[in-house]
């Protein structure tokens, strides 16, 4: 009883950040059609409107299409919690949940990765070493990503295996 | 059992760069607030909103205690994979790393936050939330803690079953 309450009150402090989490990913949607209204990159901390060059749109293309896949792991991984009783977290459809947001994350962290590498050449190439700091930051929490990604397809592997002892149970009972 | 291998080599590497990187900011932190007049000048650069004071060096600390915590949640993440490897997904100690990994990631993720928040408005005078990068992996970060002290509940039920399973065997 202790550990459904516990399990119920973590579920929702889970998703009221994930609420803000989507208030935030809001507030960019619309800095970035800001900085394509305005034809400045600058409003997305990219480059001055000045240096735009087809590498860079591509660059940014690529890690908009990471963030996206992010989301939506995410999002996949917030579905996951959808569940009334502790049982109801080993079903077949929980965990190919699980999976699915693991893969989605995890790819999204590879995407990103190579994305930022091209900007960090880029900015080698241009001499501009000023950005590369920042992007190592960003780079630190793309490989995270990718690990917590990993983790959760070890978590759907992980509930499989109960799921199936919850079914031998069942059987011998 | 692949993708365990892989998430142990990936999970290596990272608490390597992770110890590095924790060095490196202590030791630059420390001479930049600490020993700055002993250095030449420009032998540190740093952004230019960080202004060399009290409060600041309060901010710095207290993130360079946070970022020592989190290093020790992906410690804790680490010592789980051996025991992945051999396939006892339901051990209590596996249970136990996962609480505490994520215990720590949430306290982490809300000091960040807060130092954030905080630093921010001391600088501008004004509640001013800026949403970058930072802002998102604090929130995931979090989340991600949560995540891991609600499956770790998960697991210790999976141990009871795997435990009536064998008593019934």
């Amino acid at each position: 009883m202790k550990s459904i309450n516990e399990i119920n009150s973590l579920k929702l402090i889970i998703k009221a950040l994930f609420f803000v989490f989507c208030g935030s990913y809001l507030l960019l949607i619309i800095k970035n059609m800001f900085a394509i209204m305005e034809n400045d990159l600058s409003y997305i901390n990219e480059c001055s409107s000045e240096d735009i060059t087809s590498l860079i749109i591509v660059t940014i293309v690529i890690k908009l299409i990471s963030k996206g896949l992010f989301f939506i792991g995410f999002y996949h991984l917030i579905k996951v919690l959808n569940f009334e009783t502790l049982d109801g977290s080993f079903s077949i459809k929980k965990i190919n949940l699980f999976k699915k947001s693991g893969r989605l994350i995890l790819l999204s962290g590879v995407i990103g990765i190579f994305a930022i590498s091209i900007d960090m050449l880029i900015n080698v190439f241009n001499a501009t070493f000023s950005t590369i700091e920042q992007n190592n930051d960003f780079l630190y929490s793309l490989y995270f990503s990718a690990i917590v990604g990993l983790f959760l397809i070890v978590f759907s592997k992980i509930l499989e295996r109960a799921s199936e002892l919850k079914k031998e149970n069942e059987l011998t009972i | 059992m692949k993708t365990i291998k892989l998430l142990k080599k990936l999970i290596d590497v990272f608490f390597v760069l992770l110890l590095l990187s924790l060095f490196i900011y202590i030791v630059v932190g420390i001479l930049y607030f600490g020993f700055s007049d002993l250095l030449p000048e420009g032998a540190i650069e740093v952004q230019d909103f960080i202004v060399k004071d009290k409060a600041m060096s309060i901010f710095f600390t207290i993130l360079a205690i946070a970022f020592g915590f989190f290093v020790k949640g992906v410690f804790h993440l680490r010592k789980t994979i051996p025991l992945l490897l051999t396939g006892d997904y339901f051990s209590e100690t596996i249970t136990k790393h996962f609480r505490a990994c994520g215990i720590i990631f949430i306290y982490v993720g809300l000091t960040a936050l807060l130092v954030h928040l905080i630093s921010q408005w001391y600088l501008n005078s004004i509640i001013w939330i800026r949403i970058d990068t930072q802002i998102y992996m604090f929130l995931f970060l979090i989340i991600i803690g949560l995540f891991f002290k609600l499956f770790s509940i998960v697991f210790s039920k999976a141990r009871d079953l795997k435990q009536e399973n064998e008593l019934t065997i």
